[in-house]
């Protein structure tokens, strides 16, 4: 048990410090979440009332936009250099190793976005109730969009047109957290009680961390035979 | 007498079986379109409160359950070619794919038909609609993750396991989508007796059977076709008639 934790603990380690290496990737994520943000009001119109109403929906989607961004990164840079398929050799369980691979993917990818919000929160005068719980959503839901995009990540490797098909695949598996994400700041601002969303988020949270990593290792397997 | 239920796992003997089949299929399912077409749209009465314009239930009904019922089949068959590592089920699923995608379409397209007259708009996100929309999605996924994929057996396995994934996914999303916003009229075919006329349930039948029949029969033929592509090398292929001359 404990060398499986350890295990998890190196391969995450390896990845964060990989990431360290070339910060600008890990900012070029954060900057296009800022941006597509910061798109809507202009494309809508400044009214104060629209914009607080559609703050949590536009927050939430452009999030899964930016995660998907990234996902290409995933495991595209270890398969050119021929890591992956050490990785694959290695004794050690692959699902371990796809887990760490996925938790430092949204420590670069998901968490960054999730402290940005209350300022991108405040530029739609979010109430502060709500961007609480936004922030909340959003840390249960992000992990769960990087372990499904890790799925899709592992089928399209190495493929033409990859970063396109990998969007068209997972965006329609990370419907759920969405709508559940969304509908959690929803029911704060209505004054609703919103700990069923969160719950709800929750436990997909944790269904995604039982069964994601070994289906992309499954995924890898496929395509790197 | 013991059947060997294995020997038409192989594509060699399930491409004749196949070419004998498909006539039957079709020419039953081109009988029972003519009889549903004819027992919903000139028999059955007008509804009491949506006048004729229900009638396009007759295809919007059946085209969305089979949309429905052809993603399962095709992620048991996905299922079945990645753990026994059979050919033919593999190419089962890649031909049901776009069958089931052109259902999912038609059921979507009759759908904003129905609800212009019915609610008065094309289109709205109402639960159904919405998890309609996204199993085309899925479909549209799995055939773009196939086609994109060079060696037919990467993609075979790739594609299955993304069927097999979206398959766990869909009651998570249906739900999720149910709970998010509810419009859509509840079913009236319920399996403890239903609030439906006697005739209008036998058109319904009829139309059902016959989009099940034509799904066979297209099916099939497209899994025929898939058969020659992959197998254009070996012996057999090359002794068949049709292909010789």
């Amino acid at each position: 048990m404990n060398k499986i934790l350890l295990l998890l603990i190196m391969v995450t380690r390896r990845d964060l410090v990989l990431a360290m290496r070339r910060r600008a990737d890990v900012l070029t994520t954060l900057i296009f979440f800022v941006m597509v943000v910061s798109l809507f009001p202009l494309g809508v119109g400044p009214e104060t009332d629209m914009l607080r109403k559609m703050a949590p929906g536009v927050l939430w989607v452009s999030a899964l936009l930016a995660s998907m961004l990234s996902l290409g990164r995933l495991f595209s840079a270890d398969y050119l250099d021929g890591t992956l398929e050490q990785m694959l050799l290695a004794p050690q369980s692959l699902s371990v190793l796809v887990l760490g691979k996925m938790a430092a993917h949204w420590m670069v990818s998901g968490l960054p976005l999730v402290l940005m919000t209350p300022v991108l929160g405040l530029q739609f005068d979010m109430p502060l109730k709500a961007v609480g719980v936004l922030m909340l959503s959003l840390l249960l839901g992000t992990p769960v969009l990087s372990m499904i995009g890790a799925i899709g990540a592992a089928l399209t490797l190495g493929l033409r047109g990859g970063g396109v098909l990998l969007s068209l695949l997972v965006l329609p598996l990370c419907i759920p957290v969405l709508i559940f994400g969304t509908g959690a700041v929803g029911a704060a601002t209505d004054g609703l009680g919103y700990s069923s969303h969160l719950s709800l988020l929750g436990a997909l949270l944790v269904l995604a961390a039982v069964f994601t990593p070994w289906v992309a290792a499954q995924a890898l397997r496929i395509s790197m035979e | 007498m013991a059947i060997n239920w294995f020997k038409y796992s192989a594509p060699t003997m399930f491409y004749p079986l196949a070419g004998k089949l498909i006539p039957w299929f079709a020419v039953s399912s081109a009988i029972l379109f003519a009889a549903g077409l004819y027992l919903g749209f000139v028999v059955a009465p007008a509804d009491a409160t949506q006048g004729e314009f229900y009638r396009i239930i007759y295809i919007h009904v059946p085209t969305s359950m089979l949309s429905m019922f052809l993603y399962l089949v095709m992620a048991g068959y996905a299922a079945l070619g990645l753990i026994f590592n059979t050919r033919l089920s593999a190419m089962m699923a890649s031909a049901i794919a776009p069958t089931g995608a052109l259902f999912a379409f038609i059921a979507l397209w009759t759908g904003a038909l129905w609800g212009k007259p019915m609610w008065g708009t094309w289109w709205v996100w109402d639960a159904r609609l919405t998890s309609e929309l996204i199993l085309l999605f899925l479909y549209l996924g799995f055939i773009s993750l196939h086609a994109s994929i060079d060696d037919p057996r990467r993609a075979d396995r790739a594609a299955a396991l993304l069927a097999i994934v979206g398959s766990v996914n869909v009651p998570i999303i249906y739900f999720s989508v149910k709970w998010w916003n509810t419009l859509h009229q509840g079913s009236t075919i319920k399996f403890s007796g239903t609030s439906m006329q006697v005739t209008m349930q036998h058109a319904m039948f009829t139309m059902l059977a016959a989009c099940w029949l034509y799904a066979v029969a297209v099916v099939l033929s497209r899994v025929r076709s898939i058969i020659l592509e992959r197998e254009r090398h070996t012996k057999w292929i090359a002794e068949l008639s049709e292909v010789k001359s």
